[in-house]
């Protein structure tokens, strides 16, 4: 399992951990059922508050990636298959609008992404 | 335990300097970092929570129980690491070891010469010949070595090498792990604090500026850069602490989301570090 | 408890200082006591000692910077105080052998005819230190360092002017004219005080800061 926070990025630590864990779900990296590392050995292994790691945890059990049993620690959810899917939408169009954000503000038009996403269809 | 440390509108005064009225608690199983420029009052603080010094009025309470009634057990439970050696100089670390030790009912002699080891001290040499940051590293071998719940410590790494803090910093973590275990400790050091500490309690003169989780402090504030036509007597006010150069002005604020509003992208945000947060802080 | 005791004879043995002071006060003591009768001679050096020890490892534990460990450790004030007062005796026993052997050294080799132990002297010595560390220990508790320090001097140099003039004159000296070497008053009068001082001393140390 792989985490790999950064100090300087703008985007909150907890979110940093609770995005790649949620990542990982998805991908079916991290199977249903799985145990979690405990916050605080997490939280020791990057260097960083409990409390940080506790967050993210919180975070990703409110949304349904992890449940956390008291004195066992926190597992996999079950991923509801239409969920996951779902989800993953979810993230897609996220990276889509991103992707016509920066665009726009370098003034490409839709035709040129068109090109582009044609590509590299065929390539990846 | 709610608190493993609780601090009650403590007071101390003394001919020129009064801790007034300060407060702060401490939950087991996280880490404080207490930082405050020089004379600020943690070194007090700390010697008033150990009973070295005198409290005026005030409560504190440490797993629980007031800290003078219960003055025995609840420092059989306190591993301390204070700012300099204060250690018999002319005994060796083994016969400083066996005083210290008799007075611990969970002393663990196997986990302090496992320190010993780890920090390269010998047993054999008088603590008068250990170099300094030898005998900070032999009062935590000892603190850490009767199982104590919490630990207290003041000033311990200033006047090491950072290879050594991060070793500290890793001790530290291990015994975190554990979540009926705390560590308390003041420092100038803001960069350890920033990785580790769960919990930051600024105080300056006396006064406690604010005792938050880390993460809330990092948010809340950010250094704010931009062009000097952009301050006014309005716009100084929004600031905590500010400085003026030749080619424009840096300041700290805790109203990020107002000045956003107010001089939306004229300026730049950044992430404020502990430091910068200490410094404009007391600066202004 | 032990382990301070142990602790404070340690420090006896390996602090350059002290080391000094238990090998040549003895000599010095002789030199300045000339005295006829031995044993008050005795007198003198088993009270210098045993004082001096009891108030040195006092004032470091108290006042040294040692203090912030001695009291950080479990342990309350009022047994640090106690076991301040109760070690005076340790240092009684210890100055008796050490001072016993030194002594007998120096009779064996025929340098001087000195006593190297005399049960009556050693008796009377008790009641002597108890009363001046009575006055002494509180005394760094409730004034500054160097006042007390003048106390202290105060009362051991009227000890040592008392000895010389004991050894001088004997029978005749303005003590033995006294006369509170007579029975059993001097210990009875020592015993209260030495109670009445550590009760004070608990008291004061209880509300110092360090």
């Amino acid at each position: 399992m792989k985490i790999i926070i950064s100090n300087s990025s703008n985007e909150p630590i907890y979110e940093q951990i609770s995005s790649q864990i949620k990542e990982l779900i998805l991908k079916g990296e991290l199977k249903e059922g799985e145990l979690l590392p405990s916050i605080r050995g997490l939280a020791k292994e990057l260097q960083i508050s409990v409390i940080t790691t506790k967050r993210a945890y919180d975070e990703l059990e409110k949304e349904g990636f992890i449940e956390t049993v008291q004195g066992k620690g926190s597992y996999v959810a079950a991923q509801n298959k239409e969920l996951m899917r779902e989800k993953k939408l979810k993230i897609i169009e996220e990276k889509l609008s991103e992707l016509v954000k920066e665009s726009k503000i370098l003034g490409l038009r839709y035709e040129e992404i068109e090109e582009m996403l044609k590509i590299l269809f065929q390539e990846v | 335990m709610k608190y493993i440390l609780e601090v009650n509108e403590l007071r101390k005064e003394f001919k020129d300097f009064t801790l007034d009225n300060i407060s702060f608690n401490l939950e087991p199983g996280y880490i404080m970092g207490f930082i405050g420029p020089n004379g600020a009052g943690k070194s007090t603080t700390i010697k008033l929570i150990m009973n070295l010094l005198k409290k005026n009025s005030g409560e504190i309470k440490v797993f629980g129980k007031d800290h003078i009634k219960y003055e025995k057990e609840i420092k059989d439970r306190i591993g301390f690491v204070y700012d300099q050696n204060y250690y018999y100089e002319d005994l060796t670390i083994n016969q400083m070891k066996s005083i210290v030790a008799s007075f611990y009912s969970r002393w663990d002699d196997a986990q302090f010469n496992y320190y010993l080891k780890e920090f390269n001290l010998n047993p054999k040499s008088k603590i008068k010949t250990l170099s300094k940051g030898m005998k900070m590293k032999f009062s935590l071998a000892v603190a850490l070595s009767h199982h104590a719940d919490l630990i207290i410590m003041d000033e311990p790494t200033s006047g090491l090498d950072p290879v050594f803090r991060r070793e500290v910093l890793d001790i530290l973590y291990d015994i975190i792990q554990d979540e009926n275990k705390s560590i308390f400790f003041s420092t100038h050091i803001t960069t350890d604090l920033e990785k580790i500490a769960d919990y930051i309690t600024f105080i300056n003169n006396g006064k406690i500026v604010f005792s938050k989780s880390k993460d809330e402090i990092m948010e809340s504030y950010a250094i704010v850069k931009g062009g000097l036509e952009l301050l006014d007597g309005d716009t100084r006010n929004k600031f905590i602490g500010l400085r003026e150069g030749k080619f424009g002005f840096e300041g700290l604020t805790d109203d990020i989301a107002g000045l956003k509003n107010t001089f939306g992208d004229k300026i730049l945000i950044e992430r404020a570090s502990l430091e910068d947060i200490m410094v404009y802080s007391v600066r202004g | 408890m032990l382990a301070i005791l142990k602790k404070d004879l340690i420090l006896l043995f390996t602090n350059k200082r002290d080391i000094l002071f238990m090998i040549f006060y003895i000599p010095f003591l002789i030199f300045i006591i000339d005295s006829y009768e031995p044993k008050w001679l005795y007198l003198a050096i088993i009270v210098s000692y045993t004082y001096i020890t009891s108030l040195s490892s006092f004032y470091h534990d108290i006042d040294g910077k040692s203090k912030y460990i001695l009291n950080s450790l479990p342990m309350t004030r009022d047994r640090i105080v106690l076991y301040k007062y109760i070690s005076i005796f340790v240092y009684f026993f210890v100055t008796l052998v050490y001072v016993g052997a030194y002594l007998w050294i120096i009779n064996a080799t025929g340098l001087k005819i000195v006593d190297y132990f005399n049960l009556e002297m050693a008796l009377k010595a008790i009641p002597i230190i108890m009363i001046f560390t009575s006055i002494v220990f509180p005394s760094y508790l409730l004034f500054e360092p160097r006042i007390a320090q003048i106390i202290h001097m105060v009362i051991f140099l009227s000890f040592f002017i008392g000895m010389v003039n004991l050894g001088s004159l004997g029978d005749k000296s303005f003590i033995k004219m006294i006369g509170i070497f007579q029975g059993n008053r001097m210990l009875i009068l020592a015993i209260i005080l030495y109670l009445a001082s550590l009760i004070i001393s608990i008291k004061l140390y209880r509300k110092k800061d360090l």
